[in-house]
């Protein structure tokens, strides 16, 4: 069956199976393989560094500091007068990638927060739900296009100052639900097992964190207005009845660096791979830059060539089957790059759509002052225990649907600092108890614009990355939903007690980068097709939250892992399919 | 087949083999600090039993070994010490200092303390003098880590962020909760 892994100096690296990017989806991709295969030949290739993790001097340091160990696998801040800075953001909305990604042996996932949501079946279907006449501007134009058995449909939308262009996903909820189910076992998540997303027979694998206090005057003021809520589904782990290398939460509230490992981190995932599994052939090579992928013909990845950032100098691999896991920015940035005879504007661009239709979720942060604190609420974990999807419904689709959550620390007291400060016991009891800031934070789903996208720039990032150009114009509904928003949040800050509400605070940072290389039925709307393979390609996939069709209101990395390990199974089918193959042959 | 070392683990700290050399004397005036801080904001620590009167006949590894709290402190200061060689300076500098304290207190500890915990100048950032590190890179830190050791109790929660509260737990839950969420009552999305 697979080859093993060879490589010398004077000879070419040759692999059944290469990943590039060692985050959620390269880590569940290999897992997946590697169970099925336990010999499988697989190279997982990372441009990041490894950094230390559950190491308590670096716990300590954060504990005290708040600075985690791997801020420097960061991008910079864009270049200011003084700051050489990198990347570049040309569009009119101005969209931070520094503190968005991380370039790190474990990808995101070392940063993440672990919200774990399912996206809804309506999100399945965005463009067939706005052709329905849930929108509210004219469409310009409703493209149908047929490629083979598949219908394909996009709209563009007249929004005043350019159009949205949407597509369905090419398969419904239906089908990623026993994905969603995997998805939420191998990242270990803790959920209410009550909750309507979920079948009848479905579960989540670990018990709920129950509301803390500090949600209570959520829930009060939502009872009042009839606003449903729930748990968060969170990557926490629980305690189990299996054995498991994975230790159970312990609320530290440290999740930026957990010392435990009880939030997923695909770093720590790779490690038992690599420490506790015998998988002989499975290899990850950290510091290396992808720098494009070669093609032997136009149907065929033949490899790609890396460079050793310590080493120096460029090398080739060939691999049989090539999966592109780098994120939805670097994903659609390597495609553009990896031009050839074949494909003069990179694989699988021929319609110029990859690296468009980019969009990320804002974070909008609601604030206001409550005039008393009787309960002395205050920070006692790291990650909210409630959210709101009342507006994540398909009454809400079209407007732009959207979550709110109560976020950890909402009430915002900080001891510590009081107290450091030189402020007396009974000075530090008053403030607790005295007026004090709180909070109720939102996500809100964006819609696809062709003309909104990103692509490589002429210099490297200090990873050795070319650096990003970021171009993207929010579109003009987007200030006016927000004020909508602010206007239903306003009525819960009121029946919590709360006042001067003030405005809120965006964030565009490119945490939930995604679309750019979406998945759809044909390529003349996306770039991957149902399998996540690039359309006219036989062995080449993208998967990262680029190949969404379409984002939902709600973080992605559940439905990213759910659509990772489809994909393992796709590419278990391929390797039994090839064995078929080469075991007629030798008959 | 790799062609440099696969796990090239990037540390922002050199490793260095213990013990790196806090003296007994040092680590006591530590201690001392850390039930100051105990005392001056009420925080009632549990554990906090070092007892003045056997500690000059006991050895640093007996003193450290036999209480967990002392423990606890003395893994603090050698974890700050691995990330940064210059606290093994700072944590001198700080028992200096707060003898010198004490000694222009006329030999009122409490008082001495009270000046190091709440004087104003000794908190500008970044610190300049000698009074201001022994503030900000030690007994600030301590009080960082009193609250994370259990002393945020004293403020009415149940966890704070850094305190080991433990499992999720059904009936058991290690932070003040909503009761009917905590039996697994659960309200769920409409
Ligand atoms: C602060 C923050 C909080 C978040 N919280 C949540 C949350 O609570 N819930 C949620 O669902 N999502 C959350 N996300 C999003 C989540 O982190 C991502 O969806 C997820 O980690 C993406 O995984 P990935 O494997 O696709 O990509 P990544 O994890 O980004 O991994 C890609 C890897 O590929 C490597 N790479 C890229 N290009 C190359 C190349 N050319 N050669 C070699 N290697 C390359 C990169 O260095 C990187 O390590 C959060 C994101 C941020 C920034
Ligand atoms: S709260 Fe849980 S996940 Fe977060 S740091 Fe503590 S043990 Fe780790």
């Amino acid at each position: 069956m697979d080859s093993d892994t060879k490589n010398n100096q004077n000879e070419k690296m040759e692999v059944d199976t290469l990943i590039i990017g060692s985050g959620v989806v390269g880590a569940a991709i290999a897992q997946k393989i590697l169970d099925e295969f336990p010999k499988a030949s697989i190279l997982m290739l990372e441009a990041g560094p490894k950094v230390k993790m559950k190491d308590f001097t670096l716990f300590h340091n954060y504990l005290i500091t708040r600075e985690v160990p791997y801020k420097f696998c960061e991008d910079l801040i864009y270049p200011e007068q003084d700051k050489p800075g990198e990347n570049n953001s040309i569009g009119s909305t101005l969209i931070p990638l520094h503190g968005s990604r991380l370039m790190i042996y474990g990808g995101s996932t070392v940063h993440w927060g672990g919200w774990s949501f399912r996206m809804k079946p309506e999100d399945f279907k965005l463009n067939s739900n706005l052709n329905n006449g849930q929108i509210s501007a004219t469409v310009l134009t409703s493209k149908t296009i047929l490629s083979g058995s598949n219908v394909s449909t996009s709209t563009e939308v007249e929004t005043g100052i350019g159009s949205i262009n949407v597509i369905d996903w090419p398969y419904d909820y239906d089908t990623l639900r026993p994905y969603y189910s995997e998805a939420e076992e191998y990242i270990g998540v803790s959920g209410d097992s009550d909750d309507n997303m979920l079948g009848c027979n479905e579960k989540y694998p670990f018990r709920t964190f129950p509301y803390t206090l500090e949600d209570s005057l959520a829930i009060d003021a939502m009872n009042k207005l009839n606003i449903s809520y729930g748990h968060m589904p969170i990557a926490r782990r629980g305690l189990s009845g299996s054995e498991s290398r994975h230790a159970p939460c312990q609320t530290t509230g440290t999740c930026k660096y957990c010392p435990f490992g009880a939030r997923y981190v695909a770093a720590n995932y790779l490690d038992d791979i690599k420490e506790y599994g015998n998988y002989p052939n499975f290899e990850i090579l950290t510091d290396v830059v992808v720098e494009n992928i070669s093609m032997s013909s136009r149907g065929q990845a033949e490899g790609v060539t890396y460079v050793n950032k310590d080493l120096g100098g460029s090398k080739q691999v060939n691999a049989k089957r090539i999966i592109v896991a780098a994120g939805a920015i670097e994903s659609a940035k390597l495609l553009q790059r990896s031009t050839s005879n074949y494909w003069i504007k990179g694989i699988g661009n021929d319609n110029d759509l990859v690296g468009r239709h980019f969009i990320t979720h804002p974070y909008i942060r609601f604030g206001a002052d409550l005039p008393s604190n009787p309960k002395r609420l205050q920070t006692e974990m790291d990650f909210p225990t409630l959210v709101s999807r009342h507006y994540d419904s398909k009454l809400e689709q079209a407007k732009g649907k959207y979550i709110l959550v109560n976020p950890a620390g909402n009430v915002n007291v900080d001891l510590a600092k009081a107290m450091k400060e030189g402020k007396s016991p009974e000075q530090v009891q008053k403030m607790l108890e005295g007026k004090t800031k709180i909070e109720i934070h939102a996500l809100v789903e964006i819609f696809s614009q062709h003309r909104n996208r990103v692509t490589n720039a002429d210099d490297k990032n200090h990873f050795g990355l070319p650096e990003t150009i970021v171009d993207f114009s929010k579109g003009p509904n987007i200030d006016q939903r927000i004020d909508e928003m602010q206007r239903e949040v306003n009525k819960i800050f009121t029946a919590m007690g709360a006042k001067d509400p003030r405005k809120p605070i965006v964030s565009w940072r490119a945490d939930h980068a995604a679309c750019t290389t979406r998945m759809s039925v044909s390529a003349v709307t996306g770039v991957v097709d149902k399998n996540l393979k690039v359309f006219e390609v036989d062995n080449l996939y993208v998967c990262s939250n680029g190949s969404f069709s379409s984002l939902g209101a709600v973080n992605p990395t559940l439905t990213l892992t759910a659509i990772a390990l489809k994909l393992g199974d796709h590419l278990i089918g391929k390797i039994y399919a090839a064995q078929d193959v080469a075991e007629s042959h030798e008959a | 087949m790799s062609e440099q070392p696969i796990y090239n683990t990037e540390t922002p700290y050199p490793y260095m083999d213990k013990p790196y050399g806090i003296d007994k004397e040092v680590f006591l005036k530590m201690v001392d600090l850390f039930i100051q801080i105990n005392r001056f904001w009420k925080l009632k620590i549990k554990e906090l039993q070092l007892s003045a009167g056997e500690i000059p006949q006991k050895s640093l590894r007996e003193i450290v070994s036999e209480n967990s709290m002392g423990y606890r402190l003395w893994t603090f200061m050698n974890n700050r010490i691995t990330f940064d060689l210059s606290y093994l300076a700072d944590y001198q500098n700080a028992s200096a200092v707060i003898e010198e304290l004490i000694a222009n207190n006329k030999g009122n500890e409490n008082e001495a303390y009270e000046f190091l915990f709440t004087d104003t100048t000794a908190n500008i950032s970044p610190p300049a003098t000698r009074l201001s590190r022994a503030r900000q890179k030690v007994s600030n830190e301590f009080v960082s880590l009193a609250l994370i050791l259990g002393g945020f109790e004293a403020y009415g929660a149940k966890n704070y962020i850094g305190y080991f509260g433990g499992s999720n737990i059904k009936g058991k839950t290690p932070y003040r909760s909503i009761p009917s969420t905590d039996d697994d009552n659960n309200k769920t999305q409409g």
